[in-house]
């Protein structure tokens, strides 16, 4: 790892640190919704996207009182800002998915309450896939519009989703058009068709980085 | 190290056109009043804003193409930027130690003990003054070639100040590395700088030693009937008052020696600026 990343990392750490009540919150909040929540997925995911979205709170740390001037006068590119904010957005949704998977399937051993350790993983996997992907979408964003403006993005941005979503289904019904592209889709096998998958999230992953590339490159401070 | 030739930043109602040249081994001022310019001037030279014409070299590259490496050997003061508040010196430390090679652990830590900063307490708690002064240690700590410093002494004490310029003189002694400082108060830059660029509107409307500038540089006093009589040859600027003529000069010695009656008063910095920022009339002739 460079320099210059290992100082950003050990930052965005310190931060966090600095935000200990509001993790102090987070795991307490765990600990009184579990019973409620006897399967472990809402607490898994609760605290992967938490600790997820925390990536988005740094970048605002860094702008405060105008902070990111100096911060790019650091021994620093452009570029290593970027990579790092995806790194430690990385860091922050898989360490914590992985201790809070372990956590709950634990506890629910402890109850001996019968879990499928198969359904559980999948459920974890699937959280932190769309910890990533909201990490894609909404690091270029803020990067760009600032904290304000992106949060006012994904509500938009979400809402298109969500219309194409009802307008495919009303596609579907009267064409049958998304029926054909999904049999096409797995008729590959499920193999293939994870591997597609795989392959499609990953350049959706390379894009963003890219994007979120350029925009700090040609940012002014 | 520094090199600005034709710089050009425009803003909708502001626009930088900027020369000036650092020299290895040189503490450069950039003095002016606030809004003039300073800030655009520093910000073009750390690449945090793209210009829109003219050229910029620091240590012989753009600054875009400055790599980490170059950017260690550069420490910096920023007037109205810092490190995030969120974050507190205890926090500095290693991110420092990580991103410098060169970073002095013992002399920063040794530097906030003696200007009192607190290591707990996070940076947004800080005063003015404070902030500076640990922007001020930070750039002294990671042995940097070149010192860009913007507002170094804004917000600090008179003692402080006094501390801090005694530092920086004690930095360029070696005489490898540069310093370029700019202020707004002229006795800062007075006893510190080898030589002062003076910028106004964006513009660098004068470039002199500061030796000359203090030695050779007078303020003429005249009534109407000696300013009729005065040769004007060398004057750079000139303002009506109410009692006749203030006249700025750089050839203090010739109107000394051949108009041995005119209050002829030893040039200032401050007089400079007045003078050359004012809106009268050029030079006659």
């Amino acid at each position: 790892m460079n320099r210059s990343i290992k100082g950003l990392l050990i930052k965005d750490l310190n931060l966090m640190k600095g935000q200990k009540t509001f993790f102090i919150v987070i795991i307490l909040a765990c600990v009184l919704l579990f019973p409620a929540y006897s399967g472990s997925f809402f607490t898994v995911g609760y605290v992967t996207i938490i600790c997820a979205f925390f990536t988005l709170s740094t970048l605002s740390y860094d702008e405060y009182e105008n902070g990111a001037s100096y911060l790019f006068t650091l021994p620093i590119t452009r570029r290593d800002y970027a990579r790092e904010k995806y790194l430690f957005g990385f860091l922050m949704s898989t360490v914590p998915c992985i201790l809070a998977t372990a956590a709950s399937y634990l506890v629910t051993a402890v109850k001996g309450t019968e879990t499928d350790i198969v359904s559980v993983l999948a459920g974890s996997v699937g959280t932190l896939l769309a910890a990533y992907l909201l990490l894609a979408l909404e690091i270029p964003l803020q990067l760009k519009f600032g904290q304000a403006k992106s949060r006012m993005m994904v509500f938009v941005s979400a809402g298109g989703i969500a219309c194409m979503i009802l307008l495919l289904g009303y596609l579907k019904d009267i064409t049958g058009i998304e029926d054909l592209v999904l049999i096409r889709f797995l008729s590959f096998g499920k193999g293939a068709a994870a591997i597609i998958g795989a392959a499609v999230f990953v350049i959706l992953m390379w894009i963003s980085y890219q994007i979120s590339c350029r925009i700090v490159e040609k940012k002014e401070f | 190290m520094i090199k600005l030739d034709n710089v050009i930043k425009k803003y909708d109602s502001f626009c930088l056109e900027c020369s000036m040249e650092v020299p290895v081994g040189q503490i450069t001022g950039l003095i002016g009043r606030n809004g003039a310019g300073k800030s655009t001037a520093f910000k073009s030279i750390l690449g945090l804003i793209r210009t829109d014409g003219g050229r910029i070299e620091v240590f012989g590259k753009e600054p875009g193409s400055l790599t980490p490496k170059d950017k260690e050997q550069i420490g910096v003061v920023l007037a109205d930027s810092g490190f995030s508040g969120y974050l507190s010196i205890k926090d500095l430390i290693p991110m420092l130690h990580a991103m410098y090679a060169d970073f002095s652990k013992e002399q920063f830590i040794e530097g906030c003990k003696r200007m009192e900063l607190p290591f707990n307490k996070k940076i947004k708690e800080f005063s003015t003054g404070m902030k500076r002064k640990l922007q001020i240690l930070t750039a002294l700590s990671h042995n940097a070639r070149l010192l860009i410093l913007d507002e170094p002494t804004a917000g600090l004490d008179v003692v402080a100040r006094d501390e801090l310029l005694n530092l920086l003189r004690e930095y360029a002694e070696d005489g490898e590395r540069s310093i370029v400082v700019s202020s707004h108060i002229s006795s800062d830059l007075e006893g510190l700088c080898d030589d002062i660029y003076m910028i106004e509107g964006g513009k660098i409307i004068l470039h002199e030693e500061t030796d000359v500038l203090l030695s050779e540089y007078g303020l003429i006093k005249a009534t109407d009937e000696q300013f009729d009589r005065l040769d004007q040859s060398y004057l750079l600027k000139t303002k009506k008052e109410s009692f006749g003529y203030s006249c700025l000069t750089n050839q203090k010695q010739f109107y000394q020696d051949n108009y041995p009656s005119l209050v002829i008063e030893k040039g200032s910095i401050d007089d400079v600026i007045m003078m050359m920022t004012d809106n009268t009339r050029r030079k006659q002739g």
